[in-house]
């Protein structure tokens, strides 16, 4: 029983990992650039897709990828934020997320043109061994993915709290008018923010595949815990979007292990809405607003 | 239906070979009327022959989730309305040819409402063909009952036997899947203790039904039986739940994606365990791709395979030839129902789909490319069900999908593992 | 629009009079499915843009809506034999009710915080018609019964009669918004929609406003469910409660204009004959190439018209028709 109860942990907690990347993304923008960025999961695709072509073209392990499908992501992020983002950005935030949506499905029906439906994986050395504990087995590809993801989040807690350009972001998701009239250049800014998120979003993609397929609808697998994870920890809150989806990847495992394994989701969304309806700001929020 | 496809990830494999073929045989006519360029709906073929060929409508998912297998069954219609053609045609209709329609209905429910419906109005169709997904199969034989057009489909769901006259099903259904699958267990184990698991989906489900009221029947004894959400990010928590029960065979009813991680978790969490995969995403190339060598002697069924006999063997490596894999189930069953709407059509010496309809019904066919199933005899009984459909059992073996069972379909000897 | 009284009904009665006369003139029944869709898509949009367009709560959860709209009917019928007819209003009323327990989780949440609880209620909803298999047919879904012509049980050999139902349906849901639009309600939807605040500051029942605008809209949409059913006969979870169903209603209010009576219709007339045209194109070549053209041009009228097209219809209508500025 408790052999059961802590591997459930354990999983949940390493595909959290996973979630930790995408959701903080997500926070990230929405914090910084104030809007819901509904593509980021096929960001995580694109950036599988990356790590595959590399890994089967010129056999580099998906790890290693991640220094080029990062910078890659990066840069498409700042591309993206300065073409089509900046030009909805105002008070309206319906045209901003219908415009991401369509970016989405772009995404989407691209790779499904240029890549077709197929899934693609790619087997490393690690990518199937696991180390057995007792009776508990960590995989050792999830466990390399969780602890990158970490680091990474880390990292960027360090930038932002560190770097001038880290705090004029936290200065911009603060509070964006008082930011401007501190001279700091909003667009460059939210271009940064942007990009980094999309790295992010790459790295996930990278982690992913040694243990994970690549196809063309991969990141909509990923992206609604993302989202349930960024509500829960208060939208902006990079902190709360790292615990909230290390929280979900918990509960998500529990629930699949003790209530059914039609239930995860159902465990997760009932988290959600019993969370939001005592704290309609999130977990992550400060008290008093 | 516009906007983004998230319907329960189904995910099925399909060869490569998307339909990157001439352009669509559609001409607009610009007609005025009504708040819309209506008359950019007609739809009438162009080419020269147009006027005698036979139009056959193939309605497959080639966009959405559902897409892998959609795509390769179009490879397939193609390959089959090719053989049709280079043998001559139907000839009691002076040789005239088919005529393939093909159309996306993009794993969505309203585009198969809409698009059954565009070409039964805007094309003379005989008969169509299609979706394989379940689902969408349900509404397009709903469509095709009301406009009285014959569907012949490869889909296992047995809803489409209940009250239809038009619909055609030629190939084994979900509960003698379940049958089989059983019967299967016993091979490797006399004491088989099975986990079930199953996507939360009608393909799941109704083939899970089955294995759930045979079991007693058959002596095996079922130790879990536990629906799951398809499309998730990770096996393990799923995987822990089936070592806890102690089973030592594993049923998985899956599309593509969640096998590969199941069947590759089991691998890593060092679970010793007899996998039964089922038909769906095992029976595909994809799989062992994806898997590699850990797919090596794991069992599933399908409703056809290209080892069957030597026509199969024939379509296999045209298909093959084409599009670089083997010929999977839905597509080489598609071949085969092909051939038996040309041997309707050659019987009604007609393309009215009301005759087609006629003459499908009082099929017997023991020979030929359309009578290479499991079986190896259709004939439909009045609800529209092959009387002697019935599925085979497989095995990977040396990446190649090997037909197992039972003794009278089987062409390899089980590989013990 | 500033249209004169008397040309307001002159429009309204030629309009009415197109429509109704649509069905007789085009014989291709594929039209007609065309038309079917935009306008039953009209209608969902135009019960979305009640609450997200007037009183701007960007929901994306009215799947819900209709789903439990879909299923009322269709279990009555199924195992009752009660018409569709009855089913669609019992159905409305279930959509109604469930609006109150939602609604109120998801009305003490601002912004996004708000679109996503609507999102998670419409999933919770689907997953538990999926899970609980024994009350409506789990994942495997049910056809409708093929009873022929029986316009009691709402099923038609005629498509045009299809079209006259919904027709129907989208006049009651315009009247409908119309009738708001010019009471006070409607003054409080705007004056809420602009700043929530503010309007409460000055003395506007925020929190009533929206439960019962949001009543009305889950009504609607309940009634479209029951129409797409029978329409399309089958229902399953998946499709009931599907994401993309609560994603167009509010992209063609979006992209028509939301907040204007006309605006969803618009918007669904733009896109949906977009996404037909592209699909009997493109339908037949290489796989995703009629969607990945059709959200291109979802992002540039996005981009060229953030605030939707009903203001360039008006602009071109006051050009072209009245010479005159279309705005002061």
């Amino acid at each position: 029983m408790w052999e059961t109860l802590a591997q459930a942990v354990i999983n949940g907690l390493l595909i959290g990992g996973i979630y930790a990347l995408v959701s903080i993304g997500v926070t990230l923008i929405f914090g910084v650039v104030k809007i819901v960025n509904f593509a980021q999961g096929e960001f995580v695709m694109i950036g599988m897709y990356i790590s595959f072509f590399l890994a089967t073209q010129f056999g580099i392990d998906p790890l290693v990828s991640l220094v080029v499908s990062m910078p890659v992501l990066f840069l498409a992020g700042v591309v993206i934020q300065h073409f089509l983002i900046r030009r909805v950005l105002g008070p309206n935030d319906m045209p901003q997320i219908f415009l991401t949506f369509a970016l989405s499905l772009l995404l989407l029906n691209l790779s499904l043109m240029l890549f077709s439906a197929n899934y693609r994986t790619v087997h490393t050395s690690y990518s199937d061994s696991a180390w057995h504990i007792g009776g508990l087995y960590i995989p050792v590809a999830k466990l390399i993915a969780f602890a990158v993801a970490m680091a990474l989040s880390g990292l960027l807690w360090v930038f932002l709290r560190t770097t001038d350009l880290g705090r004029a972001m936290r200065a911009a998701s603060q509070n964006r008018d008082v930011a401007m009239l501190m001279g700091i250049n909003p667009n460059r800014v939210f271009a940064v923010a942007f990009g980094t998120a999309l790295a992010l979003a790459g790295a996930a993609g990278s982690l992913l595949m040694p243990f994970y397929s690549a196809y063309p609808f991969v990141g909509q697998v990923f992206v609604l815990m993302a989202f349930v994870a960024v509500v829960m920890g208060t939208l902006g809150n990079v902190m709360g979007a790292l615990v909230a989806s290390l929280m979900m990847g918990i509960a998500e495992s529990l629930g699949i292990q003790f209530v059914g394994a039609d239930s995860g989701l159902i465990v997760v969304f009932g988290l959600l809405l019993l969370t939001l309806a005592f704290r309609p700001s999130g977990l992550g929020a400060r008290r008093g607003r | 239906m516009t906007g983004d496809r998230k319907p329960p990830a189904i995910n099925n494999a399909a060869p490569n070979q998307a339909s990157r073929t001439k352009l669509n045989r559609r001409k607009f006519l610009a007609k005025t009327g009504g708040v819309l360029a209506a008359g950019a709906f007609g739809a009438v073929p162009l080419r020269g022959w147009a006027a005698d060929a036979i139009n056959i409508g193939a309605l497959y998912p080639t966009t959405g989730s559902m897409a892998q297998i959609g795509t390769g069954c179009v490879a397939a219609a193609k390959l089959a309305v090719d053989m049709v053609n280079e043998a001559g045609g139907i000839k009691s209709l002076g040789g005239a040819k088919l005529n393939l329609i093909v159309s996306d209905v993009q794993s969505d429910t309203t585009v198969t409402r809409t698009e059954t419906d565009r070409l039964i109005t805007g094309n003379k169709l005989s008969a169509i063909h299609g979706c394989y997904a379940s689902a969408l199969t349900l509404i397009a034989s709903e469509v095709c009952e009301r406009a009285h057009v014959p569907i012949i489909t490869g889909s296992s769901s047995d809803q489409l036997n209940k009250g239809r006259s038009y619909t055609f099903t030629p190939f084994a259904r979900a509960s003698q899947f379940a049958k089989a699958q059983l019967q299967m267990a016993k091979l490797v184990s006399e004491q088989a203790k099975v986990a079930v698991i199953f996507e939360n989906t009608a393909f799941g489900t109704s083939t899970s039904n089955g294995l759930k009221e045979l079991a007693p029947g058959e002596g095996v004894e079922i130790v879990m039986f536990e629906p799951y959400s398809a499309g998730f990010t990770d096996a393990s928590p799923l995987i822990n739940k089936v070592k806890a029960s102690g089973a030592n065979t594993l049923f998985s009813l899956s599309y593509l994606n969640d096998l590969i991680l199941i069947v590759r978790t089991v691998k890593q969490v060092g679970l010793d365990i007899a996998i039964n995969g089922g038909s769906g995403g095992f029976v595909m190339p994809d799989f062992y791709k994806n898997v590699g060598k850990a797919a090596e002697g794991l069992q599933g069924v399908a409703h056809w395979n290209h080892d069957v006999n030597e026509d199969a063997q024939k379509v296999n490596a045209e298909f093959r030839k084409r599009t670089g894999e083997f010929a999977f189930e839905y597509a080489g069953g598609l071949v085969a129902q092909t051939f038996m709407l040309a041997d309707a059509l050659e019987r009604a010496a007609s393309a009215d789909p009301k005759k087609v309809r006629e003459a499908l019904s009082t099929l017997d066919v023991s020979s030929g490319y359309a009578a290479m199933a499991p079986g190896g005899k259709v004939k439909f009984g009045p609800d529209g069900k092959n009387v002697y459909g019935r599925p085979v059992g497989v095995q990977w073996q040396n990446a190649d999908l090997a037909s197992i069972f039972p003794k009278e379909d089987a062409r390899a000897p089980l590989m013990k593992t | 629009m500033q249209t004169s009284g008397k040309m307001k009904w002159l429009w309204l009665a030629i309009g009415a009079v197109v429509m109704l006369a649509l069905p007789q003139l085009v014989t291709s029944s594929f039209a007609i499915d065309i038309f079917i869709r935009i306008l039953l898509f009209s209608f969902i949009g135009v019960a979305w843009n009640l609450m997200g367009g007037y009183a701007k709560q960007l929901s994306l959860g009215h799947a819900a809506y209709f789903g439990l709209g879909a299923y009322t009917s269709t279990i009555m019928q199924v195992n009752y034999g009660i018409s569709p007819w009855i089913g669609m209003v019992a159905g409305g009323v279930v959509a109604m009710l469930a609006s109150l327990p939602i609604g109120w989780l998801c009305f003490r949440l601002r912004g996004p915080y708000f679109t996503i609880a609507t999102i998670a209620t419409a999933q919770v909803l689907m997953l538990i018609f999926l899970k609980f298999r024994d009350f409506a047919w789990g994942a495997e879904g049910t056809t409708i019964p093929n009873l022929g012509s029986a316009p009691l049980m709402m099923q038609f050999e005629e498509k045009s009669s299809y079209y006259y139902v919904v027709l129907g349906l989208l006049a009651v849901g315009l009247w409908i918004t119309h009738r708001i639009e010019e009471s006070w309600m409607g003054y409080y939807l705007v004056a809420i929609g602009e700043d929530e605040d503010a309007a409460e500051a000055v003395g506007v029942n925020a929190p009533k406003i929206k439960r019962d605008i949001y009543m009305i809209s889950a009504f609607l949409t309940a009634l479209a469910g029951t129409f797409y059913t029978q329409y399309i006969y089958f229902i399953d979870p998946a499709t009931a409660f599907s994401f993309n169903v609560s994603i167009e209603a509010a992209l063609v209010s979006i992209v028509g204009g939301i907040g204007t009576l006309w605006g969803p219709v618009i918007g669904t007339v733009l896109l949906e004959t977009t996404s037909a045209l592209l699909q009997s194109w493109l339908g037949s070549s290489v796989g995703g190439i009629q969607l990945t053209v059709y959200s291109l041009i979802l992002m540039a009228v996005i981009l060229w018209r953030p605030t939707g097209l009903i203001g360039f219809a008006s602009d071109v209508y006051h050009r072209t028709l009245r010479r005159k500025p279309a705005r002061a």
